[in-house]
Parts: C-alpha cells; structure tokens; sequence
C-alpha cells in the first residue's frame, strides 16, 4: 500500500452542492511508484481535474486519495496537506505565466523556501535543479521574463524540482513548444524518470508522447475513467481510440493502413524504429 | 504600395546588449497575404509582431510603416486597423460575460447602442458563439475563448490581424478549427493575417514563410516551398511530415526508397506493393 497512488470512489465536483456537473465520477485506479504514467482524453474530459487530486491542490468531493500512506478526503485539514506536497510537484500547464521574481535563480528558490527548506539547502538545491534542466548558469540572474519559450519553461520544471518532489505531475508539458523545445523537454522529462527514479505522471494531447515514453496510460472521457491499460493495447484497440476522440499516433496509423492492404503483422508497432523494422522484414523476405 | 512594410528594423531590449533581438529585419506585406513567421523559440518572432502591433518603441520611425503611416505620428489610425490574437486566451478578457466583452472594444469607440448590438450579435454568429452570449468567459473551453477573442476582433473591423501562436494552446482539433474559421473570415473581409506559429499546419494555411533566426531573416519563400524542405523545417523547430521521417529511417537502412514519393499516401502504396511483390 506504501508504494503507489490510490483512488478509492472518487468523485468530484468543482460546486460541492450540485453533483449532477461532476467533474470526475467513481474513478477507482493504482498508480505504481516509479511508472511513467500518461492520462488522456480530450479537452474537459477531467484529466487536469485528476491530477490535482494527486497533491491535495482539489480534495475529493468524496472518496479518498492515497499517495503512499498519506490519505487525502474531503474531511483532510489543509494543514496536513503541507507534506504532500513536499512529495508530490505539479507542473502546470504553461508554467511560465507563473513566473514572478524579477530573476531567475529567485524564482527557482520559492518553491523550497515556501516549504521550508534552510537557506543553504534552497539555495543547493535550486543551483542544483537549474543544472537538471541544461540552464544556462549565465542567465541565472537574468528576469525571467526576457527569456524565451523554452528556456521559461525550463525555470519554470526547474521550480517543481527544487522541491525535490518523489512524484512529478506534468500538465501538457510540452505545449506552445516549438519541436526542438518539444524533444528536449520530453528528453529532460525521460531522464528524470530513468535516472531519479521519480514517478511520471503526464497529462497529455500527444499521442506519440504516449507511445514513446509511457508505460501506462489512463483514458478518460467526460469525468470517467474509460480504461487503464498499457500504450501498446491501448493502440492496438481501434475503436477504444476512436471512441474517446484520442488520435492514432502517426506510426500506428500508417501501420494500420499496411494491414488493411494485406501486410500482416503480428505486433503494432510504437515508435519508428519498429515500423522501420517491420517494413525491413517484408522487404527482404 | 504594400500594406506592412519593415525596413532596416533594428530592435534591443536593453541598452547593453550584445545582441540585437530584431537585426534589420526587411520584408513587405500586400493586402490579403497571409504570412506565417517560424523560427526557433527565441528567434525574434514574438518581438518582430509586437514592433508590427506598435506595443515596442522603435528608434526609427520609418521602419515599420502600416499603409504608409507610422506608429510615432498615426499611432490611433493604425491601430484601429489591426486585431492581434495572444497565444493564452485567458489574458485577454475583460467583461464578465462573452456579450459584454465583445462589446468592450466598440464601447471604447462611442458608437450607438443598437448598432453596437448588431455588430456583437453578427461578429458572434460568425464564430460560431452566439449561443453561448450570456456565458462566464471563464467556464468556455480554449478554443472557444479564442473564438471569442477572434469576434471582439472582427467586430472593430480589421484590415489586419495578427496571430501570435493563437492557437497552440489547442488540442489538435481545436487547432484545425480555429484555423479554418480564421481562413473563412480572411476570405470574407478580404484580410491579411501575419502568423508567428511553429505548427505545420498553421504554415499550410498562409501564403508566404518568413524564417526568423537570431533575429535575422534567413529565408523568405512561398510557403508551399518552405513546407517542401524538411530539413530546413526540422532545422527551424518545425516538425516534418512523418512520411519523411520514415523514408530517412528506412534509407538507414539501405533501402532504396524512390525520390518521387512526395507524400504519406505514396509512400504507403510503395511500401505496400513492394513487400507483397516479395
């Protein structure tokens, strides 16, 4: 039990009085430590909603949230949520527009200072965090705001991480990135995952992100939990794709497209590397 | 007479610089081109749509000039010719409710009461928001704020409008949606657009690519042409078409892929016929 994410008959509802708009409904799910988890589902379908319920930021209408062994309800006094979310860090969607200090380095200090840490220990671990991320050490003192997209969001997972979270929640981290900004922020992401050992929590609209990086993936449409399953099967279950108006990633649906013209194949491919594999064996039969 | 002319435009954030964020930038713009800016992040596309808005002081008053006017002389004139279009929807509403801030703009303008109904309720069945008139901006979806904010646009009635990454707060499909609504309001108003995007599709839609590097303009080419290059797309952070991904992949490989192929459909067929001839 001291080693995942819990949700027992969550429901939730952003008006506490009115259940008939609820925002999830009876989610029930596991999510092991140190997994790489994507959650999708389209716009307004609850996945923003879940991932808050993760560090207390929205406690549950009712049911509970364990995270390892601290219990989150509707009854959970704030004061005790203090510690989660010493464990747990949210990067939001677009963190740049929460950046504030009038530098950078200050703006990576908050988060550990907010919570407690001496001024010492901020001051490591934020140097230590802009490292994680490849940030320049030049423009440390720089404001943030003369920064541009990428680096901004840079400083901004730079601030989670200075919280030395165990479990990192990322809301679209890649959105409004151009793709050198998209591959090097989902290289960071990954490296973190492998090398720190920390729990990945992903929401995201980008189906190749799901199929690349991810070991499991939660659907959900319109405040429900339509199923919870691996990238692989998720893919290779058309009509549940369709269904919840998720998009084929490119190297499946072009894989697709073989075995409706009688290229037969066992195994989807995920990413490029087996498609091009796939294609190599038909080929030199 | 081009509508948008920049010339020798040369902009710094500060005085001790190095760097110049905009390095004499020189293109024009007719009316009714749509012209998409790409480059990386931090290449001077937000900035070089900021000089053309007049939201940055420019030294030399001559190098942005909208229809012959600048910014230092005819600043309400022009700006009462160009709409601009923020990438966060949330930053750029002010009433409490979609009527009210459509209206806010016209409101600002003095103009009668009836007239300013009419013009809301046509700018908001335009985009496809009428019904939603009485709703809290706050409780609409991404795409429907910018459609929102597209309408508070329309109804000052624009020759230009400028989109800075309007829509990569979208998922896919709100992207593809926005994008055919700004087409069909171009069309219909005879519209020219400038688009700061690093989205290929976004590309698609414009006539012309100007290629932002350093705050120096590297390329400038109809877009049907830029979108051709995919090694100059990949190497200005746009993603190429996955086709092309695939044939590099599969010459790897030592696989001879013809160099006719010019499409994911044409690939597929080759790959498709080749390996049920083996």
């Amino acid at each position: 039990m001291g080693d995942s994410i819990v949700f027992n008959d969550v429901n939730f509802s952003y008006h506490s009085n009115d259940l008939s708009h609820q925002a999830l409904k009876d989610i029930n799910l596991k999510i092991p430590y140190h997994s790489f988890t994507a959650i999708v589902g389209k716009t307004g379908s609850g996945k923003s909603t879940l991932v808050q319920q993760i560090n207390g930021l929205l406690k549950p209408t009712s049911g509970t949230v364990m995270v390892g062994n601290s219990i989150i309800s509707n009854k959970t006094p704030d004061k005790k949520l203090f510690k989660l979310r010493k464990k747990v860090g949210i990067v939001f969607q677009f963190p740049e527009h929460q950046l504030f200090e009038d530098t950078v380095l200050k703006d990576v200090c908050f988060g550990p200072k907010n919570i407690g840490y001496n001024d010492n220990d901020v001051m490591t671990l934020a140097e230590k965090s802009l490292q994680v991320v490849d940030f320049p050490k030049r423009l440390y003192d720089q404001s943030p705001f003369n920064l541009s997209g990428g680096q901004m969001r840079r400083v901004a997972i730079a601030g989670v991480l200075a919280m030395n979270p165990k479990i990192l929640i990322l809301d679209e981290p890649t959105a409004g990135l151009d793709q050198i900004g998209k591959r090097s922020i989902m290289n960071l992401i990954y490296n973190l995952y492998c090398k720190r050992n920390l729990t990945i929590i992903m929401v995201t609209h980008q189906m190749s992100d799901v199929s690349d990086y991810a070991d499991h993936v939660i659907v959900m449409n319109n405040g429900k939990m339509v199923k919870m399953t691996t990238p692989r099967l998720l893919f290779e279950n058309y009509n549940l794709v369709l269904h919840n108006n998720l998009r084929m990633p490119e190297v499946v649906n072009f894989a697709y497209h073989l075995k409706q013209n009688g290229v037969s194949f066992s195994k989807i491919p995920l990413n490029i590397k087996e498609l091009t594999t796939l294609i190599v064996n038909k080929l030199h039969r | 007479m081009s509508l948008i002319s920049v010339s020798h435009l040369i902009y710094k954030y500060n005085h001790q610089d190095t760097q110049n964020a905009l390095d004499n930038i020189t293109f024009n713009v007719d009316e009714g081109e749509w012209l998409s800016i790409i480059g990386p992040n931090g290449s001077g596309k937000s900035t070089l749509v900021k000089a053309i808005d007049g939201l940055i002081h420019i030294n030399n008053e001559n190098s942005v000039l909208i229809n012959g006017q600048s910014y230092n002389k005819n600043a309400n004139q022009i700006r009462s010719q160009i709409g601009m279009v923020f990438q966060n929807p949330d930053n750029q509403f002010i009433a409490s409710t979609v009527e009210d801030d459509v209206a806010f703009g016209l409101e600002n303008r003095n103009i009668d009461f009836n007239k300013m109904k009419t013009i809301v309720e046509q700018s908001l069945k335009l985009v496809g928001m009428y019904e939603y008139r009485d709703s809290k901006p706050e409780n609409l979806s991404g795409g429907q704020k910018q459609r929102v904010a597209l309408a508070g646009i329309i109804s000052l009635k624009p020759r230009i409008i400028l989109l800075d990454e309007a829509t990569s707060m979208l998922d896919p499909n709100g992207k593809i949606s926005m994008l055919n609504l700004i087409r069909k309001i171009k069309q219909k108003f005879h519209l020219t657009i400038i688009s700061v995007t690093h989205d290929v599709n976004e590309v698609e839609y414009s006539n012309q690519t100007l290629i932002l590097k350093h705050g120096k303009i590297i390329n400038k080419a109809p877009s049907k042409r830029i979108l051709l290059d995919a090694n100059l797309l990949w190497k200005n952070g746009l993603d190429i078409p996955f086709y092309r991904k695939l044939i590099y992949q599969l010459k790897q490989k030592k696989i001879h892929v013809p160099s006719s192929i010019v499409s994911e459909k044409e690939l597929l067929k080759w790959v498709i016929q080749s390996s049920l001839m083996t």
